[in-house]
């Protein structure tokens, strides 16, 4: 385990928030929170959002390493914490302080004392489900208030299992405290509802072992719910998922090769000379990676390969090694040369169309880590250990790839990426944009927004950086309540053109207000299909309805923000007029729908707009 | 004993972020304004790992200074 020296311990705000991340030290993480906290007052820092914290331990012993954690993910937050133990009297009295904060995100963190059960062994199998299904659903129960009160978000832990339980011994499937326990948590898990995130702390305790989680001495002095190292791990999960709620989650993982993905260097030791399978106990190792990262891409993770080597060579090896686990046709993007890996990966975020800040580099050499981490801080650069048998320990550690929601989309989303590849290289050969728009064949499937595709409309709000006009996320429950409102009007659209089939790309929606005017809530669009038309499609549909329903005027908003410069003149470029400026940097732009012209698009409508 | 305190100097100086501390066998609670209940366990923890010994939860509740703490390191790091 690693633990910094009294010289390495960063003094400055950038420098914690980094170390944070790779910190497995439980006592140091603590004193680096410490460290930032009295940092704070200096800095004027302000969190972007309030976080409430309910919990059966004592929340202060572990709050300073969950806000600090989190704000290295790029979430700061204004933490609240609510009443010791007070799940119930927070939650279901409407006046107290916890609505008075109003969070954004609110964490319920109880402890195995905290799940009553029954008296054992009086129970017979009936009865011991009864029981479990009532305390999963007494927890989901006061989720759902506080989420209907409060329109947060919920975190909600589940629960490790008991330190002592005096039915072990019994056999598997009797009705032991821990069998109790497992039941719990798998109801808890099956039936949440989608604004509930569970945080498995069970896993967490047994990633780590229950001996080195667990330390009763601390529960009994202050109520801290687990040792100092568990802590850490708790704080790691914690900011993963909250990174992943609030729609930035890693999207890419940039490999390196030698010693990465294989034993050996392919251009010193050729492909016959590197280590990679069954010969031998390294080469097994690099294979099981391999094996882990493929299990990342299908799930929805791209995977990029950056490695200073002769392009041909190392192709070569990829696509010809007999030992590969991974094809060239799981990469997303392939580069091998000689130029700086800053620059690659500044390259490979652009050739994705991705922010770098979606990147996470995994290569075995410090240098090469610090010219990243130096030269392009957005871009996550993992501390990766000497032994390739942790290397995929190391990554799950990090908890980059939390989903809150996963959709058919994300299964495919690798093969979305190649689709582009090949139609950029298509692109490149065509010299005419109109020709080459119309040879794409594109055709766009429309409709208003369905209530099959709710995952996916709110992954794509809050996923969306750049392409997002308005910046306002969406959980799953809010886009199934525009739905059923008659003063919404929505739009999807699905795409596909000669290359396959890209599933559901932009959405929009716009409220009605009063008998004549119609206001643009939200637009986002996946970059993937920038500057093909759909844009103007949009507009078209947009007004088309507007029109329809008699509206007289329809106004678009736009409000700035770090990530979204790209449609700073999005509104300007489609013909529409500014009316006036809005708070926090924003505009209002008017669009005259009585002498609109639709724009016309290389994109045959599939099914019409009712 | 000398060097049971100043490694146990060194170790309040990590546990409370502050290199200027200087601790005698009488410091107490009440010497360091920031030596509250949950800076008591981050230091237990913090001697326990450098010594290499273990606390009761009866002993940690009678720690309460330097002294206190220099008496059980000796009594568990020499028995």
């Amino acid at each position: 385990m690693k633990t910094l020296s009294e010289k390495e311990l960063p003094v400055d705000s950038a420098g914690l928030l980094r170390a944070a991340l790779d910190c497995e030290d439980g006592l140091q993480l603590a004193r680096m929170a410490r460290r930032w906290q009295k940092l704070e007052s200096k800095e004027g820092r302000k969190g972007v959002f309030r976080m409430a914290f309910i919990c059966g331990g004592s929340a202060e012993t572990y709050l300073p390493q969950l806000r600090l954690m989190s704000a290295a993910r790029g979430h700061l937050f204004e933490p609240m914490i609510g009443t010791f133990s007070g799940f119930s009297e927070d939650i279901l009295d409407s006046t107290s302080k916890l609505y008075e904060f109003k969070p954004d995100m609110v964490l319920i963190h109880p402890t195995p004392l905290d799940c009553k059960s029954p008296l054992f062994p009086l129970m017979d199998h009936k009865d011991f489900h009864e029981h479990a299904k009532a305390e999963a659903e007494r927890f989901l129960h006061l989720c759902s208030t506080l989420h209907q009160r409060a329109g947060c978000e919920v975190i909600l832990t589940n629960f490790e299992f008991p330190w002592e339980d005096p039915l072990v011994g019994l056999p598997p499937g009797e009705l032991t405290h821990t069998a109790y326990i497992r039941k719990v948590n798998e109801l808890l898990a099956v039936r949440k509802p989608p604004f509930v995130h569970l945080l498995d702390v069970a896993a967490l305790a047994y990633s780590m072992g229950g001996d080195h989680w667990h330390d009763s001495r601390l529960w009994y002095h202050a109520k801290q719910p687990c040792s100092f190292d568990g802590i850490t791990l708790f704080a790691k999960k914690f900011a993963g998922m909250v990174a992943a709620i609030r729609g930035s989650g890693t999207k890419c993982l940039v490999l390196d090769l030698d010693n990465t993905l294989w034993g050996g260097e392919v251009g010193e030791d050729g492909m016959e000379g590197i280590r990679l399978g069954e010969g031998s106990a390294e080469g097994e190792a690099f294979k099981t990676f391999q094996t882990y990262l493929l299990g990342l891409k299908k799930r929805g993770i791209l995977l990029a390969i950056c490695s200073k080597n002769d392009e041909r060579i190392a192709q070569e090896a990829f696509a010809k090694h007999p030992e590969m686990v991974l094809k060239p046709s799981d990469i997303s993007c392939f580069v091998a040369n000689w130029e700086s890996k800053a620059d690659n990966c500044l390259h490979i975020a652009r050739q994705l169309n991705i922010l770098p800040n979606s990147l996470a580099l995994v290569d075995d050499h410090p240098a090469e880590r610090e010219i990243v981490r130096q030269f392009v801080p957005e871009v996550r650069v993992l501390e990766m250990p000497e032994d390739p048998s942790f290397f995929s320990k190391t990554i799950e550690k990090a908890f980059l790839f939390e989903t809150p929601h996963f959709t058919p989309e994300d299964l495919k989303r690798s093969e979305y990426y190649q689709i582009e590849t090949k139609r950029r290289e298509f692109e490149q050969k065509v010299t005419d944009f109109d020709s080459y728009l119309s040879s794409l064949e594109m055709i766009a499937t429309v409709s208003s927004y369905e209530l099959c595709d709710v995952a996916r409309i709110s992954q794509l709000f809050n996923k969306s950086n750049q392409f997002n006009l308005c910046t306002r996320r969406y959980t799953e429950e809010q886009i199934r309540k525009l739905i059923g409102n008659p003063e919404i009007v929505s739009v999807q659209i699905r795409l596909q053109d000669r290359f396959g089939d890209h599933g559901l790309i932009s959405m929009a929606h716009a409220v009605q207000i009063g008998k004549k005017l119609l206001r643009l809530e939200n637009w986002v669009m996946s970059c993937r299909v920038l500057k093909r038309g759909v844009e103007h499609l949009m507009c078209n549909l947009i007004v088309s309805e507007a029109k329809q329903r008699g509206m007289e005027s329809v106004e678009f908003d736009y409000y700035p923000t770090s990530k979204n410069v790209l449609v700073k003149d999005l509104y300007q470029q489609l013909g529409l007029q500014k009316a006036f400026n809005l708070d926090s940097g924003g505009s209002r732009w008017r669009i005259d729908i009585f002498n609109y012209k639709p724009f016309s698009v290389h994109i045959r409508m599939d099914s019409l707009f009712t | 004993m000398n060097t049971d305190l100043s490694r146990l100097n060194q170790i309040f100086c990590q546990v409370f972020d502050n290199s200027d501390i200087r601790i005698s066998e009488t410091t107490s609670a009440s010497d360091i304004p920031e030596w509250d209940s949950l800076m008591h366990i981050q230091l237990i923890v913090a001697v326990e790992k450098h010594f290499n010994i273990r606390f009761a939860p009866g002993e940690i509740e009678k720690l309460q200074s330097v002294g206190q703490f220099l008496g059980l390191i000796i009594k568990k790091t020499r028995s």
